[in-house]
């Protein structure tokens, strides 16, 4: 069935695409060593693979207008890193456009804006170094990675206290007490909050 | 040298064609397959799913040959709608049944006879009754996990609607957390989560290993949990069925009588081949079989070809609640509501039915929170497990009508690359089905209330399904419908069309059960034909 609610990712970022542009400008020689660098400050990580930052280098470096000048300059200002929460919320303007240029293939797995057909920037970079899927790895299992039996999935997730329910939840025969026998007329301010097309999280 | 090559020729190794193909081979019949699409192992799909940039398009994985252009492939279609997608449609060996997320209801009794109950769309020439022991053989054939105690249809509480005449071959699975709490706090508001069959598998069966949870319903089961079209023509072949894949059939020849006598195809270099059979069948889904009939002026009498097409408008809306679900956790589909399904004011208001999608979206929800929200850092991963956590989404699936304007024709702009034309693809949200939001927002709002929503939700108003009905319709009368009851087609005693395009109308619900259901009852008819 599936999921075009699937169109609703696409559809979401075209609100506000990032500004990749061709570049032709040339890289500095020691980029590498500086996406890595500003990587690990950007994601948090000492053990970042090189390879993918060698590989979001040179994604980057083909799609953004003078990466090597902007990469240098996002660097200054990230610093040592040492206090990466204070670098990380002192970015603007091109740097933080940068900064979250690179989060992107880093916490995603992929550059650009991926959509449901064939016509994107889309490029995919990694699937198991997404650092999204890790930082909810302990409750979701990476999609087509499970190592659970089968019905795991019944049990409340990790770190979720899950409120009294009958025991007989769990049986799909199971029909609550206060079921009502018909659908109920919703308050109006709930109305409100579902029936604006478009609206998004900002 | 043989009068035929074949007793039948199946155009299209999809899951319906390989069902009618397995029938006839095993009542004696030589058989050969032809399929446009490769041949694609299970492993390669999800390996191209997880190499992809693309997560969402679940056609991509297998693959864009230039010779078996999808409905996907840039251009192909040339689409004219006020809908925000099209359906996805894989020319494959398996078919489109591969990429299902092999959700299996069985459409209600009235569903198949609305003009006659509510006075709208067109009824089907068969009857539930028909077609009740071909579902209950594709619920075997496919290995359904369901519940024969719920009544399906939200119109018989208490009672198990439609009537069968055999239990599911398996339990339900397990009950998602998820769906465990819903459930729970919804029920007050009258909305009722009610097990979603599915021919996902609960425990071994025929081979198969209970699903684990992958979260990978779609393209493909990375443990083949869930059935596939391909598991089809494994039993076609293993019947003896002989199998062609990468092979376009593009021309029929008939006779003064409308008999076929001939078809050829184009392999995927333009070398072509011509093949004489006693009975052709065109199993190619709604898409690619009108268009073959199109392009050889076949089956012209009613007018009908390649109309009325339908493709389940629907509505998505995602909200976040107040407590951590986690959805993704389990399967793609489990539970929905069905009371809006066979309401009294069908005439009025499309029937529709809402699945709690439970599809893990952390890294599309990471990219919304980098591009909107503009994170970094420690909010940036706070913001993912709170949104990941506590956002769910609900999938309304409505029917819409046959109308004539809406479908396909072919696009004479457009060729690929074995010069073969493009599709014109023409669909409008009709009255009719504008006439459920309301309803559908009434409801949306009501788990909103129930689920403790503060925020606004996103919504998506008029997308719709991977699901394609209409474009062939069958019906009694020859003027006003391509096949007959028994899937022949009016106009030439030996061509019979197996595919969704043949429902002249859609319920609200997955098409694909009743899909294999009327290729079990068709090729049941087709082996015993002498």
């Amino acid at each position: 069935m599936v999921l075009s609610r699937r169109g609703l990712i696409a559809w979401l970022s075209s609100a506000a695409p990032l500004s990749f542009m061709l570049s032709e400008q040339v890289v500095a020689a020691d980029s590498d060593d500086l996406i890595l660098k500003v990587s690990r400050i950007i994601v948090g990580r000492v053990d970042l693979d090189p390879g993918i930052a060698k590989r979001i280098g040179e994604i980057l470096s083909g799609r953004v207008k003078v990466f090597g000048e902007r990469l240098s300059s996002l660097a200054a200002a990230l610093g040592d890193g040492k206090d990466r929460d204070g670098a990380l919320s002192g970015l603007a303007g091109d740097n933080l456009d940068l900064a979250l240029i690179i989060a992107q293939p880093w916490y995603t797995g992929h550059v650009g804006t991926p959509s449901e057909h064939y016509q994107d920037d889309a490029v995919f970079v990694t699937y198991l170094g997404a650092e999204a899927h890790r930082l909810v790895a302990d409750v979701l299992p990476w999609p087509s990675y499970s190592t659970g039996a089968p019905g795991w999935w019944a049990d409340a997730p990790a770190g979720v206290s899950a409120p009294p329910m009958p025991r007989e939840i769990v049986d799909w025969t199971f029909v609550p007490q206060n079921l009502s026998s018909s659908v109920a007329t919703a308050e109006p301010r709930f109305l409100a909050l579902v029936d604006s097309a478009g609206a998004t999280w900002k | 040298m043989a009068e035929y090559d074949a007793d039948v020729i199946v155009v299209g190794a999809g899951g319906f064609g390989s069902v009618v193909a397995q029938k006839s081979a095993l009542a004696g019949k030589s058989v050969i397959m032809l399929e446009a699409g490769p041949e694609i192992p299970y492993w390669k799909v999800v390996e191209n799913w997880r190499s992809s940039p693309r997560k969402d398009n679940f056609v991509e994985p297998y693959g864009d040959p230039p010779w078996a252009p999808s409905s996907y492939t840039t251009g192909y279609l040339n689409v004219d709608t006020d809908v925000k997608r099209w359906p996805g449609t894989a020319r494959v060996v398996g078919g489109t049944s591969r990429h299902w997320t092999a959700i299996t209801w069985r459409f209600l009794p009235e569903d198949f006879k609305i003009k006659s109950n509510f006075g709208v769309g067109i009824d089907w020439p068969i009857s539930y009754d028909d077609l009740e022991p071909y579902y209950t053989e594709a619920e075997y054939f496919l290995g359904v996990s369901g519940l024969e105690s719920d009544d399906q249809s939200g119109s018989h509480p208490g009672q198990a609607y439609p009537s069968r005449s055999k239990p599911y071959p398996m339990p339900p699975e397990a009950k998602p957390y998820i769906i465990q709490r819903m459930q729970m706090r919804m029920a007050d508001k009258g909305l009722r989560i009610i097990h979603a069959p599915s021919a996902r598998a609960s425990r071994n069966y025929d081979g198969r290993p209970a699903c684990i949870g992958n979260n990978l319903c779609q393209p493909e089961c990375p443990i083949s949990a869930k059935f596939s079209g391909l598991m089809a023509v494994d039993r076609a072949r293993a019947a003896g069925v002989q199998l062609r894949s990468e092979v376009v059939v593009d021309r029929l020849e008939k006779d003064a009588s409308g008999k076929i006598t001939s078809l050829s195809y184009q392999t995927r270099h333009g070398e072509r081949h011509t093949l004489k059979a006693r009975t052709y069948v065109i199993a190619g889904h709604a898409l690619e079989t009108p268009k073959l009939l199109l392009m050889n002026e076949l089956a012209t009498r009613s007018g009908q070809v390649g109309r009325n097409l339908m493709i389940h408008i629907g509505h998505l809306c995602m909200m976040r609640g107040e407590e951590a679900l986690w959805q993704g956790r389990g399967q793609y589909g489990h539970g929905t509501m069905m009371q809006r399904r066979n309401m009294q004011d069908r005439d009025k208001i499309p029937a529709f039915t809402m699945a709690l999608w439970n599809e893990n979206y952390t890294s599309q929800f990471t990219d919304i929170l980098l591009k909107e929200k503009k994170q970094l850092g420690k909010p940036l991963e706070s913001s993912i497990r709170d949104v990941v956590s506590r956002t769910f989404l609900n999938l309304v699936l409505s029917e819409d009508l046959p109308e004539k304007p809406n479908g396909i024709t072919l696009n004479s702009n457009w060729k690929d690359s074995l010069g073969l034309p493009g599709l014109n693809y023409r669909y409008r949200v009709s009255d009719y089905s504008k006439a459920m939001l309301p309803r559908i927002q009434n409801d949306n709002a009501l788990i909103a209330q129930a689920m403790g929503v503060k925020d606004p939700a996103v919504n998506i108003y008029w997308m719709c399904h991977d699901h394609l009905m209409g474009t062939v319709m069958m019906g009694n009368d020859a003027a006003t419908s391509v096949v007959d009851k028994n899937l022949r087609c009016h106009d030439h005693s030996n061509l019979f069309l197996v595919t969704t395009g043949v429902y002249p109308s859609s319920a609200s619900l997955n098409p694909t059960l009743t899909g294999y259901a009327i290729a079990m009852r068709a090729g049941a008819y087709i082996a015993a034909e002498g």
